[in-house]
């Protein structure tokens, strides 16, 4: 009985695991890759920038470094952010590019299997559609784990 | 995109900027580009192609009021533009050091080349315009009278 417990756990410390940040948005739950993640921070003042489309909210200042904030919601397609004080702007980054993302409640900092996270369903449709890796479930809901590069590409597209 | 802080002073140079408030945003810009500046009645704009910053870039549906307009004049600009401002607020002299360029996410905006770095001042995010591309975006001679046609909203200096 304890060989069979102990060959169990080398078998789940072998499971290749992901982090995922998973937050809410828009009554659902979407989570970015913990790699890409690079702090979470309390919303403080955005100043805003003339000239720039309707998903950059603007640019803080954070302990005299300047990041820009993004809109998520904006990007994706769902209803704009509800004002809550739980609302965290994720700051991200990839390929050296990096921005903050305004969500409205972190969830959880989770380590999920990799092969929990399935491709997203072909069914989908809109902006979401093109910026997910895949899905996975948190405490029995759906969570649509977000493609930060892909999201970066539509900051080009809505540029244009 | 616009230049880097280094193509604009090297590092361990100071540079003064004169920083004013726009319809709540924060802009400065490089004071030894400045070759003149006046009240906006005094500034013989009949004279002038005037740069309003509310309408070269957009303020995403906010609001505009000025309320101390002053017209700047720029050195190698010719002496027929300026540009509208409001409010100057004070004349920092900066170290380059102390400029930071946009967020790296701007750079996928292509529109927001006016602006070539950021610095904080007092907690705020002050964004540095580049006034000769800011400029070169203007020649709109409707917006050169302030009038009910312009659809300004001006609201006179108070009398000192």
């Amino acid at each position: 009985m304890l060989k069979k417990m102990r060959q169990e756990e080398v078998i789940d410390v072998n499971v290749k695991t992901e982090k995922l940040v998973v937050f809410s948005l828009a009554d659902d739950l979407f989570a970015f890759a913990g790699r890409d993640v690079k702090e979470i921070l309390v919303t403080q003042e955005i100043f805003f920038v003339p000239g720039s489309p309707d998903f950059l909210l603007g640019v803080m200042n954070v302990r005299g470094d300047i990041e820009s904030v993004a809109s998520l919601a904006a990007l994706l397609g769902v209803p704009r952010e509800r004002n809550f004080s739980g609302n965290r702007i994720v700051i991200t980054e990839a390929d050296e590019i990096r921005s903050g993302f305004l969500v409205e409640k972190i969830a959880d900092v989770v380590d999920v299997p990799v092969d929990s996270i399935k491709p997203p369903l072909t069914t989908m449709s809109g902006p979401i559609a093109s910026c997910l890796i895949g899905e996975t479930e948190y405490q029995g809901k759906n969570v649509l784990v977000l493609d930060l590069r892909a999201l970066f590409k539509r900051f080009v597209a809505h540029g244009e | 995109m616009g230049s880097n802080p280094e193509d604009i002073a090297p590092p361990g140079e100071f540079l003064e900027i004169l920083v004013f408030d726009s319809g709540g945003v924060w802009c400065g810009i490089d004071g030894e580009l400045v070759s003149r500046m006046a009240r906006f009645n005094e500034a013989g704009q009949e004279e002038l192609t005037l740069g309003w910053l509310q309408h070269l870039l957009s303020f995403g549906g906010r609001e505009v009021t000025f309320r101390n307009p002053m017209v700047v004049r720029f050195k190698e600009s010719g002496a027929t533009l300026g540009l509208v401002i409001d409010q100057p607020r004070e004349l920092l002299r900066v170290a380059l050091e102390e400029i930071s360029p946009l967020p790296s996410c701007f750079t996928l905006v292509d529109d927001l080349g006016v602006f070539w770095g950021a610095l904080v001042w007092a907690g705020k995010v002050v964004l540095l315009l580049d006034p000769h591309k800011l400029l070169a975006m203007a020649v709109k001679p409707a917006t050169n009278r302030l009038s009910a046609e312009t659809g300004e909203q001006f609201l006179a200096p108070e009398p000192e």
